[in-house]
């Protein structure tokens, strides 16, 4: 039972993980295109 | 009598089981030749597996003791990481990740469709909890490694777990860095499930998509509005997703890395030839050996094993959760959302990069022949490439900590 518990933690902190990291992109994304827009737009 | 002996020494070191693996490496040469199944890697796994069951194994283990040709690609290209690493210059210098900027929102999936590799850690652990001789068997080829020389149980189960898992990261060079780390022991199996699987993504998506929506969802369209990247942002993103990627997740930073210089390259506009390297000469010929080094970790007393079955079946786990992770993801979107997202977009989040976001496209067709999502399957498949070598640095750092080892 303690692998599986050892399992959900690590699911709920790597999924979690990821998802932090993806936010922080996004974030980035729509800070980059917003500060460097394209000229010609 | 020892001159004859010497004579057929190959002969009498013949066993039975060198047939079978030579059976499997048959196998992975004709689908990557007949069927065209990732061919890449395939047939160069295939041959090395049949060479590494040749008697005496002379390219793991040369006649006098030092390590065989394959043995010290293994041990400078795979155990250092730099053959998945140099992938990574060219797997970057590949991608376009223009979609994402597009529809920013894709991003999401990317991390979504990274639930299966999780699923499976569960559900390697649940197996191992069912049937014990499985565990024991995964165990026992753990201590024969030398890195696990002192180490409990508990510790070998669980690395072998994720390394299993990150098969669902749909990811080769991510999942041979993790089982490199984490379960040598299982590289070939894992590294065969990882990418056999990769090249079933269009047999193994589609009955998983239409059991989780409804012909009306799949149905549904989505605006895509074009945005023009400049080049100042194009150029500063892999820096930026670099810098923000390794403060999250420091030990994913050579993969990572890695794979934004080869973007830096491609999109920064000065280093053509470098980026044509990167594309072609640098990734042809790393793929080459990575390949046959990791056939060559197939020798039949660590293949011929009941992890392996298990690995296979457990692969195939990976890739359904990822799939259904990425769908009902994009499902729980549309509850909260104005603007509906097509669920199946969702399945692209994986890193199997373009198959799935391809695959998708000719579904929504299928449907609706006028509907046309390519460019948001796009968008959440680059995101899957991202997604899936976080959730690899995510793993080789969580797990020790997990363990108490540090």
């Amino acid at each position: 039972m303690d692998n599986i518990f050892l399992a959900l933690q690590l699911t709920a902190l790597g999924l979690g993980g990821v998802f932090i990291s993806l936010i922080l992109l996004y974030l980035m994304i729509n800070i980059l295109a917003n500060v460097f827009k394209d000229k010609t737009e | 009598m020892n001159i004859l002996e010497s004579l057929f020494v190959g002969v009498f070191a013949f066993h039975w089981q060198f047939l079978i693996m030579y059976a499997i490496g048959g196998i992975l040469i004709y689908l990557a030749i007949a069927k065209d199944y990732e061919p890449m890697l395939l047939l160069p796994i295939g041959f090395g597996a049949i060479l590494s069951n040749l008697p005496l194994n002379t390219v793991w283990l040369s006649e006098d003791g030092h390590a065989g040709v394959l043995k010290i690609f293994y041990e400078v290209g795979i155990l250092t990481e730099l053959f998945p690493v140099l992938i990574f210059i060219g797997i970057g210098a590949m991608t376009d990740f223009r979609p994402l900027f597009s529809n920013p929102k894709m991003i999401f999936f990317g991390a979504a469709a990274q639930f299966g590799i999780f699923a499976t850690i569960i559900s390697v652990l649940l197996l191992c909890k069912l049937i014990p001789s499985l565990a024991n068997n995964i165990i026992e080829m753990g201590m024969q490694q030398e890195m696990f020389a002192g180490a409990a149980p508990q510790e070998i189960l669980l690395k072998a777990a994720a390394a299993i898992g990150i098969i669902g990261a749909a990811d080769g060079p991510t999942s041979i860095v993790v089982a490199g780390k984490f379960a040598p022991q299982l590289l070939g199996p894992i590294s065969v499930a990882a990418y056999s699987y990769m090249a079933l993504v269009p047999i193994i998506q589609p009955p998983v998509i239409r059991a989780l929506t409804t012909t009306k969802e799949r149905c549904i369209r989505m605006a895509y509005n074009e945005r023009k990247v400049s080049r100042a942002t194009i150029t500063l993103f892999p820096i930026c997703v670099t810098i923000i990627s390794a403060i999250i997740a420091p030990i994913s930073a050579p993969l990572i890395g890695l794979l934004m210089f080869g973007n830096l390259i491609k999109e920064c506009g000065v280093l053509e030839r470098l980026n044509q390297a990167a594309q072609n000469e640098l990734s042809n010929l790393v793929t080459l050996l990575l390949g046959i080094t990791i056939g060559a970790t197939m020798e039949y007393s660590a293949f011929l094993q009941p992890t392996t079955l298990a690995i296979l079946g457990l692969g195939l786990v990976a890739f359904v959760f990822d799939t259904a992770g990425g769908v009902l993801f994009a499902k729980l979107i549309n509850l909260f959302s104005k603007n509906k997202v097509n669920p199946m977009i969702g399945a692209a989040g994986i890193s199997a990069f373009p198959m799935s976001a391809r695959l998708v496209q000719k579904m929504a067709k299928c449907e609706d022949p006028h509907n046309f999502i390519l460019m948001q399957a796009v968008g959440a498949n680059v995101s899957g490439q991202l997604g899936s070598v976080i959730a690899g640095g995510m793993i080789l750092s969580l797990v020790p900590r997990l363990l108490g080892l540090y």
